[in-house]
């Protein structure tokens, strides 16, 4: 089948409104929920959480147990990722994140940090903590 | 009933054509990684590749050139790479296809197209790592997939016409048929 090559116009004035309304929904939708400031990063591999870090508490070196090479760095509230056992690094570069929403993500080994706000009426996870 | 050599040149034509297209496809992949997202997800550059291939190849050869366009990506930078670049083109190519027959405007169709490779990339991303984590870069994902749609459709409507490379593959094409023909 040979795509018949009808006319097509460059433009259309609709076009600018389409596009208008995906971003504004695409910005509502992925920062609004950004506005609070987390409490606690959920560190996670291939889906399964293998830590929930208190960021009020400094931590320089944090290195955790089922993300072997990897050392992440807790400090004033925020958390990021000072060393990967990757090779492109990417994660390592990320900036250091500190709302609610935001994560680190490395996917050549499948890790996630995730800022979550700390939900006041659940139990606490001190046997998760590992560091 | 079509001629021996006509088919002959006909099929090494569109060999050659189509390996020019890859290896342009492959270029713009090298450029994209300069630019790197979180996650290894890239934006859309040799979508004017794919979106010159959809308008005015057969989709066959669209297909084609996308696949193998990801599994070069998948040889070169790793299964992961290859399966985000084969989710988001594919995603792309197809959404473009349906846009095209739905009589949308070229500039709509690319930047669509652009934010559709992105969304696959990240769909993909976050079912490797079971987590919708990467959600957050949603918002510059999509802005980023719609500008360099925008780009990739002023790229291909200004250049493509002046070059006339198009045009000219053809016409060429076209000649050596005649001659055998004749
Ligand atoms: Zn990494």
């Amino acid at each position: 089948m040979k795509n018949a090559q009808k006319p097509m116009v460059f433009f259309k004035g609709t076009d600018v409104v389409i596009l208008a309304i995906l971003l504004l929904c695409s910005v509502l939708a992925g920062w609004l929920p950004l506005r609070s400031k987390g409490t606690q990063a959920v560190i996670a591999m291939g889906g399964i959480t293998l830590a929930v870090v208190d960021l009020e508490q400094e931590q320089p070196a944090l290195q955790i147990a089922g993300a072997e090479g990897f050392v992440f760095c807790v400090a004033d509230g925020a958390i990021s990722v000072t060393e990967a056992p990757c090779e492109a690094k990417i994660c390592c570069k990320s900036h250091r994140i500190d709302a609610a929403g935001q994560s680190i993500v490395c996917l050549p080994c499948q890790l996630t940090v995730l800022v979550t706000e700390a939900h006041t009426d659940s139990i606490p996870l001190p046997d998760a903590v590992i560091g | 009933m079509k001629h021996n050599g006509t088919m002959h040149s006909q099929a090494i034509y569109r060999l050659a054509r189509n390996g020019i297209l890859l290896a342009l496809a492959a270029a713009f992949s090298f450029l994209e990684s300069l630019l790197p997202f979180p996650g290894g997800i890239r934006i859309g550059l040799s979508g004017l590749i794919t979106m010159y291939a959809l308008l005015h190849l057969r989709f066959s050869e669209a297909l084609g050139i996308t696949v193998l366009k990801s599994a070069l990506a998948a040889l070169t930078r790793g299964m992961t790479a290859g399966l985000l670049s084969f989710s988001g083109s594919m995603l792309s190519l197809l959404g473009m296809l349906l846009l095209w027959r739905l009589g949308s405007s070229l500039l709509l169709m690319s930047s669509l197209g652009g934010w559709l490779h992105n969304l696959g990339q990240l769909l993909c991303a976050s079912i490797l790592l079971q987590s919708d984590a990467l959600f957050w870069y949603f918002p510059v994902l999509t802005a980023a997939g719609i500008c360099s749609g925008v780009l990739t459709a002023c790229l291909f409507h200004t250049l493509l016409p002046k070059l006339r490379l198009a045009a000219h593959f053809q016409q060429r094409a076209s000649s050596t048929e005649r001659r055998i023909n004749s």
